[in-house]
């Protein structure tokens, strides 16, 4: 197939189609992709102060739990007097309160006297509520949260470190990461006489924050100093107190910014270290404890799975990808279908062109077209026309050269070069079909005294007249040619095979030429006046014949025959004939 | 004229092992358990620049936390750690530790004679075998407020003065502690209690826990509860390091050795069994007792080191070097049981 305008056409809006459609949809998918990551990190930081809210609702909550035990007259009273009833009352308050919160290891209500003594202490031992008394109560006054808590006014909540609990006789709570949370009890005169204690099991708050959490999420919670207190490897929890520190800073290296407090929040993305085989991306919040703690501030975090943040950008380029394949594909059909619409019409007046050349008319063109294509087809049909006429006059004088070229221009008859064509055509019929022919050598007697006397004009009349006479006196077949001057020949085919009825044939046929040519003949003359006179001629002729029969014999010895003949006719007196004496074989 | 041929062989020996570091351990990893200010991370990247070995440090800040790490795993945890030398025999005893290649180590003549008779370091050594190498000591001091206390306190007793009732910092460690109140009942071993002597221990141990404002792991943990809850008498059990960084505080406190005597601890490295590169192990000994790291103890600590003589003692200073004590899993039980609150019986209930 050629390389055609169709195809170079057609191919250059495909690739101008195709790219095109490639760019704008690689340009949209990167925008598109910055913009889900972008939105997918802002979703992340969302849900992570979301979880920043739930954790300071769940410290509210306990601190909540706290006023209400606070605000029961039995446990002031339970201070003040040690009241064994008041004591039951609160304990079964306590116990109340820790069936509504499995995340409550053990609340507790402590004295300000006797080096911080346990009054009522309700523990969770193996999950069930067990109510700690007498010897089994322990004093607690030299741990901070007992002395800074009873520091505090009334209403207030003191949190404590978040450590591994080791106070032997915890229960449940021993080892496991526990907040306490304490608020004072106050009598009227203002003074601390004690304070009640809230035990919370961390991983029990945070399993329930984690519930509601993609499973491919992962929380971090630290203190202010970064270590782990919740990290999805348990063994980097509370390194501090294990020996060996495991701090966020070094996980997250951006989160330094939110310990030295330069930022409240941020988004980061960590793929070393623990993160290398599956890099993630997390939010992290700094929150400072509103309440009298220990703990500063805690930072929370939240990690997801940057493949998972990309997956929704990838499933973006895969529609992406879909649609430009699309576009490329509509791109492509379109320039093809117009590669052959502007090709057709080119291709039907190449055709029509080619067509041309072959003497046809042009057909097919697109005329009517009123764009460059139509222009071009009338350009081409005035073309054709133009070319057409002048094709048919050439036609015209190509005829008229070629007649020129064998006839003679006086008296139409066909000249020496035609005469000898047909001689010698004639010569080779003859002895094909072993037939006789006759060449007559014709002399118009005195000629040269007409011409002399009365002009040329005259001279010309008398040899069109006899050309005229000459062509009525033959039968059809046989030739009458002028050789020039007043020299005429005619040649005579199909006479008889035998020899003598053919020259017999010959003789009668120039006889009854002689006595045609003898007939006057009526001469028109111009005056110099202006006037013509009509003016009867007498002329008669000499004939010269020579019989042939086969090709032996050359045209130009024939005619020298004939020739030679004719004399012999001049000499015998004119007005006769003679044969060549080589006539008869 | 073989000793003099035998010695430059084995000088050059070790100029070849430490003269082209970087070679010799690349990518093996030394796994140290220290205590605070033993490996600062400065000091671990010049060893680790040296050797081209990973350092991955542990810090420990007791002696119960230090033997939990060594002996749950048999010592295949670590490579090399710091143990005083009091602790270090019960290690010896259970085998954790190896004895250590001295002939490895040309900076062992930079120490004081007195570290370098390792014969008369009670402990050290097993018959030829040296198991440690003593690299810093200090003695457990008290720390007092000057603004409070105006007379240097001249005895452990101060400890129960009901006059700091709420204002003492005492160390969450059993062992020592038993032997504090051992010292304050003047029985005559601390640290090998009698039977009969336990009762009295835990009911001097618990009005010690009514005494005090409470209780303290780490240095800088000790400085600032001193600082922030206007503490007065301080049980040092890191001595001077903790007068440092008091100071370094802009706390106006004094330090005085009562006339029981300080008890004493000297820290020494040892090489576990579990080392899974003793040459490496050996090595980072060696790197310890070098100029920087010596100079840090005391700049940055406040630590005596082996290779200079300490600023911070006095020569009467009276120095109970601390030794094995007769069940260091009884004391630290009892221990925590008087921490958490129990009362005595429960105390000493089996």
């Amino acid at each position: 197939m050629k390389f055609g305008i169709a195809a170079k056409i057609g191919l250059v809006l495909a690739v101008i189609g195709v790219a095109a459609a490639g760019t704008t949809g690689f340009y949209a998918y990167q925008t598109s992709r910055d913009l889900l990551v972008d939105s997918a990190k802002n979703e992340l930081l969302t849900a992570t102060q979301v979880l920043a809210r739930r954790i300071t609702s769940a410290r509210q909550e306990v601190s909540r739990n706290l006023q209400i035990v606070a605000a029961q007259p039995e446990t002031l009273a339970t201070l003040e007097d040690r009241n064994p009833a008041s004591a039951d009352r609160v304990a079964a308050l306590f116990k109340s309160i820790m069936q509504a919160n499995p995340g409550y290891f053990q609340i507790r209500l402590i004295a300000a006297t006797e080096h911080g003594m346990e009054c009522v202490r309700i523990d969770r031992d193996q999950g069930a509520l067990i109510r700690i008394a007498g010897d089994d109560l322990q004093e607690k006054g030299h741990y901070p949260y007992v002395f800074e808590t009873l520091a505090l006014p009334a209403g207030a909540t003191y949190l404590s470190r978040i450590v591994l609990n080791r106070e032997v006789g915890a229960h449940d709570g021993l080892g496991n990461p526990t907040a306490l949370l304490a608020t004072p009890i106050l009598n009227s005169a203002g003074r601390a006489l004690g304070l009640v204690i809230i035990s919370v099991d961390l991983n029990s708050i945070f399993g329930l924050l984690r519930a509601d959490l993609p499973a491919e999420f992962q929380l971090f919670f630290t203190n202010g100093n970064g270590d782990f207190l919740i990290h999805p490897d348990p063994d980097k929890t509370f390194g501090f107190d294990k020996g060996r520190r495991f701090l966020v800073q070094d996980e997250f290296p951006a989160t330094q910014m939110l310990l030295e407090k330069k930022l409240m929040h941020l988004v980061t993305e960590a793929d070393d270290g623990r993160h290398a085989g599956n890099p993630v991306v997390a939010a992290f919040i700094a929150q400072q404890v509103k309440v009298a703690s220990a703990e500063t501030s805690v930072i929370l975090g939240l990690a997801m799975p940057r493949a998972t943040v990309v997956k929704q950008a990838d499933r973006l380029g895969q529609t992406m990808a879909q649609i430009v394949a699309g576009l490329s594909l509509v791109a492509i059909f379109l320039a093809l279908i117009l590669g052959r619409v502007i090709a057709r019409p080119l291709n039907s007046m190449s055709t029509a062109v080619e067509a041309f050349t072959g003497n046809n008319i042009l057909e097919n063109l697109p005329l009517q077209r009123q764009d460059e294509i139509g222009v071009l087809a009338r350009s081409f049909d005035r073309m054709q026309n133009q070319i057409r006429h002048h094709l048919a006059e050439l036609e015209v004088r190509g005829s008229e050269l070629q007649h020129l070229a064998y006839h003679d221009l006086l008296t139409g008859l066909p000249n020496r070069r035609l005469m000898m064509d047909r001689l010698e055509h004639t010569l080779a019929n003859t002895e094909r079909h072993q037939r006789h022919g006759a060449l007559l050598l014709l002399d118009l007697d005195n000629f040269k005294t007409l011409n002399d006397s009365r002009g040329h004009e005259a001279g010309d009349q008398l040899l069109v007249e006899v050309a005229a006479r000459l062509k009525t006196s033959i039968r059809q077949g046989d030739t009458a040619a002028r050789l020039g001057g007043d020299e005429f020949v005619l040649i005579l085919e199909q006479l008889d095979g035998d020899g003598d009825a053919a020259a017999t044939q010959a003789e009668i046929v120039a006889t009854k030429l002689l006595r045609s040519l003898a007939q006057p003949y009526m001469i028109e003359i111009r005056e110099h006046s202006g006037g013509v006179i009509r003016h009867s001629h007498h002329c008669t002729s000499s004939i010269g014949i020579a019989m042939f029969s086969d090709c032996t014999v050359t045209p130009e010895e024939l005619l020298k025959r004939a020739d030679n003949a004719m004399y012999q006719s001049k000499a015998a007196g004119r007005n006769t004939l003679c044969f060549s004496a080589y006539s008869t074989p | 004229m073989f000793n003099l041929f035998h010695s430059l062989f084995r000088i050059a020996a070790l100029i070849v092992l430490f003269s082209a570091p970087g070679v010799t351990f690349a990518g093996e990893t030394l796994r140290v358990l220290a205590w605070p200010g033993y490996a600062d991370a400065d000091l671990v990247k010049v060893f680790e620049k040296r050797t081209n070995a990973k350092v991955e440090v542990t810090l420990v800040d007791s002696d119960e936390a230090l033997w939990q790490k060594i002996s749950t795993r048999a010592a295949q945890d670590y490579d090399v750690f710091a143990v005083n030398t009091a602790e270090l025999q019960r290690y010896i005893g259970a085998a954790l530790v190896v004895p250590i290649n001295t002939q490895a180590m040309p900076n062992l003549v930079r120490q004081l004679p007195r570290f370098r008779d390792r014969k008369a370091i009670p402990g050290i050594m097993q018959g030829k075998q040296v198991f440690a190498i003593p690299y810093t000591y200090a003695e457990m001091g008290l720390i007092y407020d000057r603004n409070q206390i105006k007379e240097p306190p001249v005895s452990i007793a101060s400890l129960w003065d009901p006059r700091y009732r709420g204002k003492v910092l005492v160390y969450n460690g059993g062992a020592h502690n038993v032997a504090l109140a051992a010292q304050a009942l003047g029985l005559p071993k601390p640290f090998r209690l009698r039977s009969e002597d336990w009762p009295t221990a835990v009911h001097k141990l618990i009005d010690l826990r009514r005494n005090m404002l409470t209780f303290y792991a780490r240095p800088e943990e000790s400085a600032e509860l001193f600082k922030n809850r206007g503490a007065a008498l301080l049980f040092a059990n890191y001595g001077s390091q903790q007068v440092q960084l008091l100071k370094k505080a802009g706390v106006d406190v004094g330090y005085a050795i009562p006339r029981e005597g300080a008890l004493a601890w000297l820290d020494c490295w040892v090489i576990t069994r579990g080392a899974k590169n003793q040459q490496l192990a050996t090595a980072w000994i060696d790197f310890m007792l070098e100029a920087e790291p010596s100079e840090a103890l005391v700049l940055r600590q406040g630590l005596a080191n082996t290779t200079a003589e300490s600023p911070f003692n006095r020569a009467d200073d009276r120095l109970v070097w601390l030794e094995p004590v007769e069940d260091v899993t009884r004391r630290n039980r009892l221990w925590e049981r008087i921490l958490s609150g129990d009362s005595a019986t429960r105390v000493l209930q089996p």
